[in-house]
Order: structure tokens, then sequence, then C-alpha cells
């Protein structure tokens, strides 16, 4: 039997593209970016469950797929303003993957084992979903040049009418402070 | 003739008692029922009250034998409970002191072994702390290959087995063996994990430990115990000294306890359910031995702290007494248990040493057999000791008697229970019942104390019934004594016997008890089981009658029926009797009656035969005949006087004939004056005779005379009549004359009214003209408000119809919203699909190449869906515009609705005002009309006015014309009195006889 030719998929990655409902940054829309594989299910309806007691970027908790995720505003998350057009909100069912250490001893690194763990979280976006190929006509920017805490994302980058977001959902999960350096 | 004779009686016989018109029949009938149904009453009477005296009497003595043997019944009951409650209360005694005795050697026991523990822990940690020892092992440390010396040696086995010490072992730190007094361990073998000298290297290496029994490292397959202490020397490592006790250390403690009887013991058991001593019971090692275990309920308390005392089922599956403690010896915890069989417990030998206590209440108290059986079922110990002995009565091979029954029950309400009678096999098949009582202990059940009970108590109890036949059931008659068989006896809820009948036989069966061929399941038994107490004549079980008496038996668990009866035919064998004598009685009289009734008979209707005769000839018209008189009573006093009577009537007959001629001749007589009358001649008389018709003649004369002045009379008023009519004759020919002339002026009168009625017609039709102008005018407005109502509903059909078209605007404005839900619905649908199509264009995405086909479809989809958005988006913007359109057009409609009301109100004011015309014009009409009808009736008047002036005139006509009439009647009546007069001349009267030339003289016409 002849083995089937893999052929390379570089290149070819889609992504997907989720519109804030926020008030643009330096002149450009915010959208946060992922590829096709990060999202798990765009939400027709999301049950949310509020937390009292809970962060402002934490909107609740929802059950999905036997599942219960937490529902993540970015935009109370970094603190940006939001949009006073009509909201039309979504949720987004994202993962993403987390490495954590099994030994907590970190000096002794021969002993060191890690462990890859999936997260998932929803996230709370506009209607404007787009998914298409990598916007490859757009330039790198610092988070902090954009208030953003540079822990928080894995890339900042800036195209022509939108500016990309690429967060680190794990830390984000993870995180109890802002991810704003405001 | 003689036949002839016989025949003839024989026919009269038969006559007799065919038919009852004659005397002799009805004298035969009316005697016989005098005579026999005095008899037959008196006999019935005296059958009935004979017979419900001697039923009450039965009744009466069986209630009380039935009364007498439930008493007795339940004084058995009582007895054996209180027997039982006496044994079971010596029981619970034994049982305290029992528990008492193993609590104080528990006690004692507890101390020696703590004793010795401490015993030998000090001289271990003595041992390790010599200097002499430490350096003798110091030296083996140093140098492996080394040997202790002889001494050394010896030493150390002395010291060893004067401290029940097996052997000693040294470990250095490593856990590796140094030197061993045991030469099955070797210099060198090393510790394993989880063994009893791993565990001392983990805890004993800094002070001295006591280690419990776990598997070695250097015996294969055994488990030991061992003291540890630490080595410590300057120059070396700490090392480690085992000294493992003896498998027989404790025996001497263990083993040897007086006060345990046979079967007492005590051991001790460790947490893992091994013994930590010996049985006494056993040969074979039991310390650490796994094929021992203790895993009763008390080595769990023990280890939590708790001493008590118990019964159990102990590890050799014996009920046991057993005192538990907790022993803790230097960190280790064992279980101190001491136990002795329950059965040597609570039940002491005799002083013979052969006889224990069970066997001999058994016997004292006649019990069939007498039981412990402990709370598991197991049957521990009996009197008799027969094959239930040291079964399982629950689980056991007799787990379906009645036994188990009555255990079961113990258990379940911890009360004394009784079972029903069965038969038991284990009691060679006898029928018996059980009486089972708890013994407690400390709120629970220790045990429970049974005895069998035999069925011939209950027997002898119902054997009481023969007393009953010895009072009142013997009869003597001719010689012959005639008993009464009552039958007493039990029956359970079964409907089977609970005791033996007195005579089996009848039921067709050797035995009653239990049989279930001889069944009683008659009401007596169902109502007794039911709790009713009764006393009837009920069918037994055997089909006949019998005066029963019945009542329940209650006994803790026991439900019985106890019933009592005789058959109803023995009860009521002397009525019998005394009905046949009072028949055979009656039967004679019958003869004796029939026979004098004959006699009697006889003698009576001869005599009435001869006046029958008598009366025949009578018939024939022979008065002469005399009847034969055959007595002197009544019946010959009534022949005698038919003899007169005969006689009287023939001399009667003889001289009214004689008086019937003379009779005849004097009316030939009258007749013949009567003729000669009849020619005209009221002057004749006729002969009068003395007999009836000389009376007749008498009455003929006078009624001719009377005759004759009648005439005389008639003539004289004739000849007044005839000169009256002439004169008013006369007198009615003028009165026409004046009447005629009355006629005549009425005549005119009425011509004048005629006139005046015609005026008055002439007013009363002017008067009829007015009305119907007036008519017209009414109608004429009528017809207006008519105009006017129908312009009102005009307006008002266009009313509705504005708001029926409001309504239908209204429903068209709903139908559009319903079309705009339709459309936000195909909205959600469309943004759904366009999630959908999303959601699959991303998976398509990740699935790399393999999902490009399926990213095409996705995208196709979410087309389509934008489309439909796009669309519905449309359709809600028309919807809104014609919304909007809708709401317009009804508020449009709303005011023209506004200004048809006002209309319809208008002309509603403008058809009230008509109406009002319309009402004045009808009055107006109505007083023109009252007028001209006035008018009609005064022309009426007067025209009935002249209608009757004219038959005034037309009666004084007639009247005048009757007058005329009566005139010329006069005339005739004068003629009718001369003719009169002519017709009487032809009667010749007596008077005549005396005056003939007497004329008629004129009456005069005021004579009355």
């Amino acid at each position: 039997m002849r083995d089937k030719k893999k052929k390379s998929l570089k290149g070819q990655a889609k992504t997907v593209a989720l519109s804030l409902d926020a008030e643009q940054i330096k002149g450009r829309d915010p959208v946060l970016l992922f590829t096709a594989s990060q999202i798990d299910e765009v939400l027709a309806d999301a049950e949310v469950h509020p937390l009292p007691f809970a962060a402002n970027h934490l909107v609740g908790l929802c059950a999905w797929r036997e599942q219960v995720l937490p529902i993540i505003d970015l935009v109370a998350f970094f603190d940006l303003i939001p949009s006073q057009k009509d909201k039309n909100e979504r949720y987004v069912v994202v993962r993403t993957v987390d490495s954590t250490l099994l030994d907590t001893n970190k000096d002794n690194k021969e002993k060191q084992n890690t462990n890859k763990v999936v997260l998932r979280c929803v996230l709370k976006v506009s209607n404007q979903i787009i998914s298409g190929d990598i916007p490859t006509e757009c330039t790198a920017v610092f988070p902090k040049q954009a208030g953003f805490a540079p822990v928080f994302l894995k890339g900042l980058f800036q195209g022509e009418k939108k500016l990309f977001l690429l967060p680190d959902l794990a830390t984000i999960i993870h995180s109890d402070v802002q991810g704003s350096t405001t | 003739m003689a036949q002839k004779a016989k025949d003839k009686k024989m026919l009269n016989i038969k006559k007799l008692f065919h038919s009852r018109q004659t005397i002799r029949g009805k004298l035969l009938f009316w005697l016989l029922i005098i005579s026999l149904v005095p008899m037959a009453v008196i006999g019935f009477v005296s059958y009935n009250y004979s017979s419900s005296s001697l039923q009450h009497q039965s009744f009466e003595q069986l209630e009380t034998t039935l009364a007498f043997q439930y008493q007795a019944l339940q004084r058995y009951f009582d007895d054996q409970a209180k027997k039982l409650e006496n044994i079971a209360s010596n029981m619970e005694v034994f049982q305290e002191e029992a528990y008492t005795k193993l609590s104080a050697i528990r006690a004692l026991q507890k101390k020696q072994i703590q004793d010795y523990f401490k015993i030998r822990f000090e001289d271990v940690k003595i041992f390790g702390q010599n200097p002499q020892q430490q350096q003798a092992f110091s030296q083996l440390l140093q140098n492996a290959d080394t040997e202790p010396n002889s001494e050394f040696v010896e030493f150390l086995d002395e010291w060893l087995m004067n401290r029940d010490f097996a052997s000693l072992t040294m470990l250095n730190q490593d856990g590796e063996v140094v030197y061993s007094t045991d030469k099955n361990v070797p210099r060198g073998a090393t510790v394993h994990e989880g063994t009893s000298e791993w565990e001392a290297m983990q805890k004993g290496m800094l002070e001295t430990r006591f280690i419990d029994y776990r598997p070695s490292s250097f015996h294969e397959l055994k488990n030991v115990a061992y003291f540890s202490t630490p080595l410590f020397s300057a120059d070396q490592p700490p090392s480690l000294l085992l000294f493992r006790l003896q498998d027989h250390a404790l025996d001497s403690i263990m083993k040897e306890v007086p006060g345990l009887g046979e079967t007492g013991e005590t051991y001790l058991v460790g947490m893992d359910g091994m013994f930590r001593s010996n049985s006494r019971h056993f040969d074979e090692p039991t310390i650490a031995n796994p094929s021992f275990l203790v895993d009763t309920e008390s080595i769990v308390y023990a280890l939590a702290g708790e001493d008590g005392e118990t019964s159990v089922v102990n590890y050799r599956g014996d009920s046991v007494l057993s005192a538990y403690t907790a022993v803790s010896i230097y960190g280790v915890t064992w279980v101190l248990m001491v136990e002795i069989n329950q059965a040597e417990a609570v039940i002491p030998k005799l002083e013979d040493g052969k006889t224990d206590l069970l066997s001999q209440l058994a016997q004292t108290y006649t019990f069939s057999d007498l039981y412990l059986v402990a709370p598991d079922g197991y049957i521990f110990a009996s009197a008799k000791r027969h094959k239930d002995y040291l079964t399982n009565i629950l689980t056991g091979p007799y787990a379906d008697s009645m036994f188990n029954k009555a255990v079961q029950e113990v258990l379940e309400t911890q009360k004394m229970a009784i079972s029903d009678y069965a038969f038991y096999e284990p009691a060679g098949g006898q029928a018996e019942a059980f009486m089972a009582i708890p013994v407690m202990n400390d709120d629970a059940m220790s045990m429970i104390v049974a005895l069998q009970i035999s069925i011939d108590p209950i027997n002898d109890i119902m054997k009481i019934r023969q007393d009953f036949e010895k009072e009142s059931g013997q009869a003597e008659m001719e010689g012959h004594v005639e008993m009464i068989h009552v039958d007493t006896y039990l029956v359970g809820s079964d409907k089977l016997w609970r005791s033996e009948a007195f005579n089996p036989e009848k039921y067709q069966a050797k035995s009653t008890l239990l049989n279930p061929k001889v069944k009683a399941d008659t009401k007596a038994v169902q109502q007794a089981l039911a709790g009713k107490s009764d006393t009837q004549v009920i069918v037994n079980s055997l089909g006949e009658k019998a005066l029963t008496s019945w009542s329940p038996v209650r006994y803790k668990g026991l439900q019985w029926a106890l019933i009592s009866e005789v058959a109803q035919k023995e009860v009521d064998r002397p009525v019998m009797q005394l009905l046949r004598i009072v028949g055979l009685l009656a039967f004679l009289a019958a003869i004796a009656v029939i026979f004098i009734s004959l006699r009697v008979a006889g003698g009576v209707t001869k005599q009435v035969d001869e006046i029958m005769q008598g009366i025949a000839m009578v018939e024939k018209g022979e008065y002469g005949q005399q009847v034969k008189i055959t007595s002197k009573d009544e019946l010959g006093q009534m022949a005698g006087s038919f003899n007169q009577m005969t006689t009287t009537i023939h001399d009667l007959i003889e001289s009214r004939q004689q008086e019937h001629d003379e009779l005849q001749d004097s009316i030939i007589r009258l007749l013949e004056e009567i003729t000669e009358l009849a020619d005209g001649d009221l002057s004749i008389r006729a002969t009068v005779t003395e007999d009836v018709i000389g009376t007749l003649a008498d009455s003929l004369n006078l009624m001719l005379e009377e005759l004759g002045t009648a005439f005389v009379r008639i003539k004289q008023s004739a000849e007044q009549v005839g000169s009256t009519a002439n004169i008013l004759s006369a007198s009615t020919g003028e009165l026409a004359g004046q009447n005629n002339n009355q006629a005549n002026m009425i005549n005119e009168a009425v011509q004048e009214i005629n006139q005046l009625t015609k005026a008055i017609r002439e007013a009363a039709d002017q008067a009829n003209q007015s009305a119907s102008f007036s008519r017209e005018s009414s109608q004429v407005a009528g017809e207006g408000a008519k105009a006017v109502r129908e312009t009102s509903q005009a307006m008002e059909a266009i009313r509705g119809n504005v708001q029926n078209t409001a309504r239908s605007i209204k429903r068209l404005g709903e139908s559009s919203q319903e079309i705009s839900d339709f459309a936000r619905t195909i909205n959600e649908i469309s943004d759904r699909t366009s999630i959908l199509a999303l959601n699959a264009s991303i998976q398509a995405a990740a699935a790399g190449e393999e999902g490009r086909g399926f990213a095409v479809v996705a995208e196709e989809i979410q087309r389509l869906a934008e489309r439909a958005a796009v669309s519905t988006r449309q359709i809600e913007t028309l919807i809104k515009n014609i919304l909007g359109e809708i709401t317009e057009a009804g508020i449009s409609m709303d005011s023209s609705i506004q200004e048809v009301v006002q209309g319809t109100q208008l002309s509603q004011n403008a058809l009230s005002r008509l109406d009002e015309i319309t009402e004045r014009s009808n009055e107006v009409f109505e007083l023109i009309q009252g007028v001209a009808s006035a008018s009609q009736q005064q022309a009426d008047t007067t025209a009935i006015l002249a209608t009757s002036m004219g038959e005034i005139g037309s009666i004084s006509l007639e009247t005048a014309e009757e007058a005329m009439g009566a005139s010329v009647s006069m005339q005739e009546m004068a003629v009718m009195g001369d003719d009169m007069l002519q017709a009487v001349a032809t009667f010749k009267l007596e008077s005549d006889k005396k005056d003939p030339d007497n004329d008629v003289l004129e009456a005069d016409p005021f004579d009355a």
C-alpha cells in the first residue's frame, strides 16, 4: 500500500477573527485572532450564570457539552472602552493548551515533568466573526504601546483598519488581575 | 233380606262419609273435630314446650361446660407461662453470675499480662544498656567474621530461656544480621520490608520497643514478635537487638484459669484477628496462626476501648458468654477474651454430677422438653436431647416447625410467645406446641428459653364432658339407660381439631387430632374463630342438627375455637316418645268418637225420615194420612204436632167450599139488576143481602142516588149560561169600534217621528266625514315618521358597516403583526444558520485539506443565510409601512363612525317629533269619531221609537179584531147551553117520577 503524501499545510492555515464590542484603539477596530483549530464552537445561545463577587471581566459560567466554562469579557479584562453601537453579542468557545509542572521544585531540573492541559473558556465578542486566511499585510506592535500588559498577549499586529490581538488565554484564565497597563 | 239390609247399611255408611248433607254425616264430622282438634293442639303445645324446655336446659348445661373448660384451658396456659417465666428468671440469674465471674477473671488476667510484659520489657532494656553486652556485641560489629565466645553464648542461651525468649538477633544499621542465637538465621541476611524485623528497625533504633507479630524476614511463613532495643557504642554506628518471644510465653497465664469449667477459656487476639496466645482447646498452636481467626463483634468493641460482657458465637462456633477488654502493651493493643459456653454457664450440674438442672425441671414439670436457644437460633441446651438438639431451629432441618415460629416471634417481639400444636418429628411425630420467652442482658437478648407442650393436658381438659353426661345425659326408659353423647373439642384457625374426639369412629377416622380428613368448618367454628360466642342449633361437621355452644380461646398467639355440642335428635328423644304416646291416644279417641256418633246419629235420623214421608203425602194432597211417632223426644213431639196440623187443614177446606156456593148465587142476582141500570133507568135499586154481595148492592144504591142529584144541578146551570152569553156578546162589539180610532191616531205620530230620524242621520254623516279627514292627516304623520325611521335605520346600517370595516382593518393589522413575528422567526433561523455555517467553516478550516469541500458547503450556507436575513429585513420594513397605513385608516374610520352616530341622533329627534304629531292627530280623530257615533245613536233611537209607535198602532187594531171575535164566541156559547139542556132531558130521574111537569128555571147570572 502506498503511503499517502501529506501535503504541507504551511501558509494555508485558516484563522478566525472575532471583533470586540469596543471603541477603536489607535484608530483601528480591536479584533481577536485565533487559529481555526482553537475555536470549538460559536454558540447560538448561551445561558449565563453570573458569579457573585467575581472580577468584572468574569461575566459568569455557562454549561457546554457537560462542562462548566467561565465566560470572559476581554473588553473588561483589557479595560477597553465599550462601543456605543447596538450590541449584538456572541459567545465563542475557545480552547488553548496550558503547560503545567508536576514537580513544584523548579530547581530540580533533572526531575521536572511537564504535562500539557487543554483549557477552555467562553469569550464574549460581537457578532462580527470572520473566518479567513492569515492577514499577512500587518505590522507588529509592542503591547505596552497600545496599553496592553505583554504577559497576556502572544502578539499584537495592526492592519489597515483593524488591530489584531493574539491573547494568551491560559495566562488570562489563571490571572486574577486586569490585563491593561493603565 | 239380611244381605240387602247389610248392603243398605253399608251404602248408608258410605254416604255418611261421602256426603255431608246428612245429619249423621254432620254429626260425625263435628264430633270428630270437637274431640280430635283439642287433642292435637294439646299435643302440639306440649311437644313445643317440652322440646324448648329441654333445649334450653341443654343449652345452659353446654354453656356451663364450655365455660368450665375455657377456664381450665386459661389456667393451664397461665400455669405453663408462669413456670416458663420462673425458669427464664433463673437462667437470667445464672447468666448474671457467670458474667460476674468472667469479669473478675478478665481483670485478673489483664493485670497478669501487663505485668508480664512489663517485666520482659525491663529485662530487654537493661540488657541493651549493659556495658558488657554492649562491648561484646560491638566486637561482633567490628569484625563480621568473629564468633562470640562460648561462655557468652551459654550466658545468652540461659538468659533467653529464663525469660521466655526464643532467640536473640543483632542487626546493623543497614538491616543485616550480625549475629543470631537462632541457627536458622544466617549472618548477613537482610531484613525485608514489611516484616517485623523491618518494623523493629523503623521504630526501635532509638529506644526499646515491643514489636507485634508480623511475618518474619528470617522465618518463612511465620509470624514473630520481638522486643527490640538499640545498642549504642562510641565508635560504632548503632545496631539493634531483637529478642523473639516464645510462642508459648503466655501459656501459663492464658491456659490455666480456674473457674471456667470444661468449656471456658481466655485468649488474646491482635488487631489482625489472629491469636496472640494458644487456645486450650487445640493442641496445634494458635498463636499468630492465620488458620485461626477471630472476627466476633466483641473484638471491635474492645479495640474501640469498651469493656463489656455479651453472648456471642465464638471462633469455634459455640454460643458462649464472653467478657472482653483491650490490653495495651507498649503501643500494641490486643484484645483479651474470657469465655465460657452458655450452656455450661446457665445450666449447673446437680449434686449427682450426671443430671443437669434443665433435665430436672423438665421432669418435675412434666414438660415434653425444655430448650435453651441462642439468639441466632442455635439450640445449645435441651433436657431430652432429641434430634433437634444442637441444630439451628431457624435455618436447620426443623426450620419449618412451630418451634421455629415461636422462636421467631420471640426474636421479633422480645416477649413470650406460644405456637400452635403441630406434629413435631423430634418428638416422635407427636403433636406438640411450644412456648418461648427471652432472657435479656442489658436490653439485649442473650438466649431464649423454650418448652415443648404435649397435647395430653389439652385432651384431659376436654374430657370434662363425661361429667356432663353423668349429670344430665341419662334418660331411663323401660330399664335402658340412654346416654346423651356430648362432644367438646378444640379447633384451630386451620379448621383442624386440636383435641381427640370422644368417639373418633363417628368421624370415620382413627384420630381427629390435626387430621385433615376431619375438618370442622361449621358456623360455630367460624364464629368462634372470629371472636364470637353463642349457643344455637346449627348443622355440625357430620351434617346433623346439633345444639352447639361455642366460644373463642385466645392465648397470646393461639387462636382456637372451643365447641361443645350435642345432637338435636338425642336431646329430643324423650319428647319424641311423648309425641308417640299422644298420637296413640288420639287415634283411640278418634275410633271411639266415630262409634258413638254413628249410634247417636242413627237414633235422630229415623224420626226425621217418618216426618219427611208425611210431608210428601201432604204435597200430594192426602191430608188424611198420619205420621208414625217413633220417639218421645222433640222429634216425636214434632211428629204429633204434624198430625194435628193435617187434620185441621182438612176441616177448614170443607167449610170454605160451602161458603163459596152461597156467594155465587148472590152475584148472579146483582148482575141482573145492573143490566137494567145500564138501559138508563136510574130509579132502579139493588137487593141488599147479608153477605159480601149485599154490601156491594147497598153501595150501588147510594151511588145511584147521588148521580140523580147531580143531573138535576147540571140542568139548572145550563140554563144560566145561555142567558149570560147573550149579554157579553153585545158589550164586546162596542169595544172593537173604540180600538180602531186609537190605531189611526198612533199612525199619525209615527210619521212625525220618521221625519225627525232622517234629520239626525244627516248630522251623523257629516260628523263621519270630519272623522275621515282627521284620520287621513294622522296617516300622513305616520308615514312621515316611518320615513324618518327608515332613514335612521339606514344610518345605523352605515355605522355597522363602518365598524365592520374598522374591525377588518384591525384584523389586517394583527395579521400583519403575525407576519412580522414570522419574519422575526425567519430572521432568527437565518441568524442561527449563519452561526452554523460559521461553525462549519471553522471546523472545515481546522480539518485542513480534508475539510475543503465541507468549507465550500459552509460558505454557501452562509450566503443563503445572509440572503434570507436581507429578505426578512425588507419584509419587516414593508410590514412596518403597512401597519402605519392601517393605523391611519383606523383613525379615519373612527371619525366616520362618530359622524354617523351624530346623524343617527338627529334623525332620532325628528322621529320623536313626528310621533308626537301622529299621536295628536289620533286624538282628534277619536273625538270626531265619538261625535259621529253619538249622532248615529240618536238617529237609531228615534227610528226605534217610530217603530214602537207603529207596533202600538197595530196592536190596537188587533185588539179591536179580538174583541169582535169574543162577541162572536159569546153567541156560540149561548147556543151550546141550549144543546146541553136538550141532552140532560133524556135521563129519567127519581124526581121526575115525583113531579113530571117541573120546567127548567133560568139561572141567575150572578150565581156562583
